[in-house]
């Protein structure tokens, strides 16, 4: 045997050995925690077959813009009557996606100030139309993309918070596109909470009661939905049912103030009526946990906020003893007590009504789970959504597992057949070629799906045929006349092109297919892809090296091949 | 040496393709009628809708199921029974509006949960896609196909010259669009499933085109003196064997996981096995006079290649 023989042997004995300490963990169910096997990982397996929750959720941005800018040109507005100009915000048109407008209108005479403030000081805005003494106001476009990417990132961050807190083993939070999230929780029994936790904006709000209006919300809701002709019917979404009932009430309800309801059972909802303006928001929130309630015999969650908090709550409560302080979350009234006097200290709860029971109990924690991970920077839609059993999975296992045995055993059996000693030398590749598919797969940390575990398969009855392509070309060699080595290496030398050429196309392919669809397709493209890698590989040098042992040990000597 | 085709074989391979090529021609031809008329059979990934997949007791039956879904407000829904399951699993299928999708899984668990006793019932897989999800994954679909055809073009105008890119193409082409006119055919439901068999179906046609492309190349080489039909010939009769082994290793994985990898596999290896079967035929007499013809009219003026018959051939 030559330098080079022993070179490649020893190159693929070191390969062999490494891919056999990735794969013995996983092949032998070694339990982790406990084993004193020195290589400590197993393959990932995916949703499809552990089991698990996958959602993909469409970030909403239209609102989160539409208050950056109103925001925004209050601060213009702010400024502006600093500089002793008067000027009027309009309302805010959101007529077109993703890019609200307002307008903002000023004396004639101080139009040039106008814009000076807006150039100088106000990068956050554009100006999209000028007319004399009013200027259409809308987001600069940067400052649109620097919001979609920070929303984007911080709801990541908060829905991972929140997966940490309810204790989840390796979720995946992440962003698809510029507007959605992907949340994978393998394992996940409860779909339900996990659910609920997850997707809740949680956006807690302290709004003042509007008491000095004196309307009867009740006939004013019932009168307008009759005339409107709506009402809210189940399944539809209540943020959509209260947007448009607060927009059938305009004029009819002071200009400043919204119409909000506490959800009570049968739909007997109580509605009241808020000042638009937010107090306190739920950023101020430090803490909050699950208390008892003795009167109620309920649970209730109790927080407490920052000092920054503590303070404007007990202003608030100061200045406004004997009103009603509303607990808005998510733009519902969870309770509007009375005040009875100034708080000090920033500390309250939240009561949760009495659903009774466990159900109580786990809503509260929930509750107070949210509450302590922060509110979600926008309203996610949950567009898609797939779970699967622990069940299922396991049954996906074992089907999976046994159609590919069968599969790959028929192959085997075929080519022994079929290649007699050459076949042989075949499957030995075929074999060394799944194992290193599988090490490798275990080594990136990449995740084995079922159509990951039939990409495995498919890699085995894809890759015979360059084996087949290179033994056929030997034969052919043979068949003109060749000597066995020279037609060994002519047929060796001729194939690799051919072998090259038709496996890029399955990788071009393959590579598409990462990324289309959901996460069991990707599983497959993966494992096809490194399918691919690992086929070129086992071809070229496992084959050639059993061929050139063989014709080396009988000294080019052969009269004929087992082929 | 064992042979499945003998090596002495050489049938006229181009003389036989007339007729398939007009046959091949009519069975795209048909199925895209099929594809405009009858249609894909498009399941929730593209739709938008919800399914539901539960085992329950072993006396319930798909009458029992619906009218417990009918209490809740499911009336529409289809309950198909799963067959060959050790479990007494059924599918629940329904269409959801925007804001019920997000709870349509809870509801049905609360709904086996109000008439069983948990342990009695057990929700496997709930698959929701919102209408708007569904349309993005139809588009995604369509792209992702329109990029591996361009994908596999590019590279095959790279490595080949033109004359040969033309012919993989429309074997591509044939392949996918017959595949999916069985697909109509036998009604099955098309999802991303399907697709990635597509996908993997294009890459797989294309394999075995540019193998004997291969051989062609090889042997204008070696042989300078032969006319290219009796070159793409001898190419065709040389590479049959290593067709039909590919195929039948290939198919020999393909039919295990069809007939044995459950449900899920099921669907997505039958359609691979109905592509890589197409996939033969279609190499041998679509792809290969393709050459020949694309030879001709590159020499249309300047008849320099022989690319008639040879009266001994």
């Amino acid at each position: 045997m030559n330098r080079s023989w022993w070179l490649r042997f020893g190159l693929l004995s070191f390969f062999f050995v490494v891919a056999v300490v990735h794969v013995i963990p996983t092949v032998g169910n070694l339990n982790l925690e406990t084993t004193n096997f020195p290589f400590k990982k197993k393959v990932n397996l995916g949703l499809d077959l552990q089991g698990g929750l996958y959602m993909v959720y469409g970030v909403d941005f239209k609102k989160v813009y539409t208050e950056t800018l109103t925001r925004s040109v209050d601060g213009l507005l702010n400024q502006l009557s600093k500089e002793n100009i008067t000027a009027k915000m309009g309302n805010v048109d959101i007529s077109v996606e993703e890019d609200p407008n307002v307008s903002v209108e000023f004396d004639q005479a101080s139009e040039a100030k106008v814009k000076d403030v807006l150039d100088k000081q106000q990068y956050a805005l554009r100006i999209m139309d000028r007319k004399a003494g009013s200027f259409t106001l809308s987001l600069a476009r940067e400052y649109r993309s620097t919001i979609k990417e920070h929303t984007l990132s911080q709801s990541v961050q908060v829905i991972r918070n929140r997966i940490d807190e309810f204790g989840v083993s390796e979720p995946s939070i992440t962003t698809k596109g510029e507007n959605r999230v992907v949340v994978e929780l393998p394992g996940v029994k409860d779909v339900e909470r996990a659910k609920a936790l997850v997707g809740r904006t949680a956006r807690l709000e302290f709004k003042m009661v509007n008491t000095e209006a004196q309307l009867n919300l009740g006939e004013l809701i019932a009168e307008t939905e009759k005339s409107k002709g709506f009402s809210y019917k189940e399944g539809e979404k209540f943020s959509d049912y209260v947007g448009k009932l607060n927009e059938a009430l305009k004029g009819k309800i002071p200009a400043d103030s919204q119409v909000q309801f506490e959800r009570k059972p049968g739909n007997q909802n109580l509605p009241f009526l808020l000042h638009s303006k937010v107090e306190i928001t739920g950023n101020e929130l430090s803490d909050a946990m699950v208390t008892f309630d003795q009167e109620q015999q309920a649970p209730q969650v109790s927080f407490q906020m920052n000092p920054r908090g503590a303070v404007t709550f007990e202003d608030l409560t100061r200045n406004n003893v004997g009103k009603l302080l509303a607990i808005v979350l998510d733009d519902v009234v969870y309770s509007a007590p009375r005040i009875n006097g100034p708080i000090p200290g920033g500390s309250g709860v939240i009561t949760l009504g009495s659903t009774g029971g466990d159900e109580a109990f786990k809503e509260a924690r929930d509750l107070a789970i949210v509450l302590r991970a922060g509110a979600l920077p926008a309203r996610l839609d949950l567009l898609e959504q797939r779970a699967i059993g622990p069940s299922l999975g396991a049954d996906s296992i074992k089907h999976g597992l046994t159609a590919s045995f069968v599969g790959c055993t028929l192959i085997f059996i075929f080519m022994l057949i079929y290649y007699k000693m050459s076949g042989a030398v075949a499957v030995v590749s075929l074999i060394l070629n799944g194992l290193f598919t599988l090490a490798i797969l275990i080594g990136m940390d990449a995740t084995l799906t079922l159509p990951g575990i039939a990409g495995l398969a498919l890699t085995i009855g894809m890759a015979v045929d360059s084996n087949v392509i290179i033994f056929e070309r030997i034969r052919d060699e043979l068949f003109e006349g060749k000597s066995v080595s020279a037609a060994v290496h002519a047929g060796f030398d001729k194939a690799f092109a051919c072998i090259f050429d038709a496996n890029i196309t399955h990788a071009i392919v393959a590579t598409i297919l990462l990324n289309f669809g959901t996460g069991p397709m990707r599983g497959f493209a993966v494992t096809l892809l490194i399918g691919i890698v690992t086929t070129l590989f086992c071809a070229v040098t496992v084959c050639k090296l059993f061929f050139d042992y063989y014709l080396e040990a009988k000294q080019n000597k052969l009269e004929s091949l087992s082929i | 040496m064992l042979h499945l085709i003998p090596t002495t074989i050489n049938y006229d391979f181009l003389k036989m393709s007339k007729p398939f090529v007009w046959f091949s021609t009519a069975f795209v031809i048909l199925s895209v009628v099929l594809l405009f008329t009858k249609g894909l059979n498009y399941g929730i990934d593209f739709t938008g809708g919800a399914e539901v997949q539960v085992s329950v007791p072993a006396g319930w039956d798909t009458g029992k199921l619906r009218e417990v879904l009918k209490g809740g407000g499911f009336g529409e829904a289809s309950v198909i029974r799963i067959e060959d399951s050790k479990r007494n699993e059924f599918l629940i299928k329904t269409q959801v509006s925007d804001a019920d999708s997000p709870i349509v899984g809870d509801k049905i668990t609360k709904l086996l949960g109000s008439s069983l006793q948990a342990g009695e019932y057990e929700v496997e897989k709930v698959d929701v896609v919102g209408p708007q999800a569904g349309s993005e994954l139809r588009t995604s679909a369509v792209v992702s196909v329109l990029m591996a055809a361009l994908g596999i073009l590019i590279y095959i105008t790279f490595r080949f010259d033109v004359r040969f890119a033309p012919g993989i193409v429309r074997a591509l082409l044939f392949d996918v669009i017959s595949t999916l006119g069985v697909w109509v055919m036998i009604g099955k439901e098309f999802n991303l499933s399907t697709v990635a068999a597509l996908l993997t179906i294009a890459g797989y046609s294309c394999n075995d085109t540019i193998v004997i492309y291969d051989r062609i190349r090889d042997f204008q080489k070696s042989h300078p003196g032969d006319s290219l039909y009796a070159v793409v010939n001898r190419s065709i009769n040389l590479n049959l064997g290593r067709t039909v082994l590919t195929v039948l290793c290939t198919n020999f994985v393909v039919v295990s996981l069809w007939l044995l990898g459950g449900p899920v596999l099921g669907d997505f290896a039958l359609c691979m096995l109905i592509g890589f079967c197409i996939s033969i035929p279609s190499t041998i007499f679509v792809a290969n006079p393709m050459v020949i013809y694309m030879e001709k009219r590159a020499n249309a003026k300047d008849q320099k290649v022989d690319t008639s018959r040879p009266k001994h051939a």
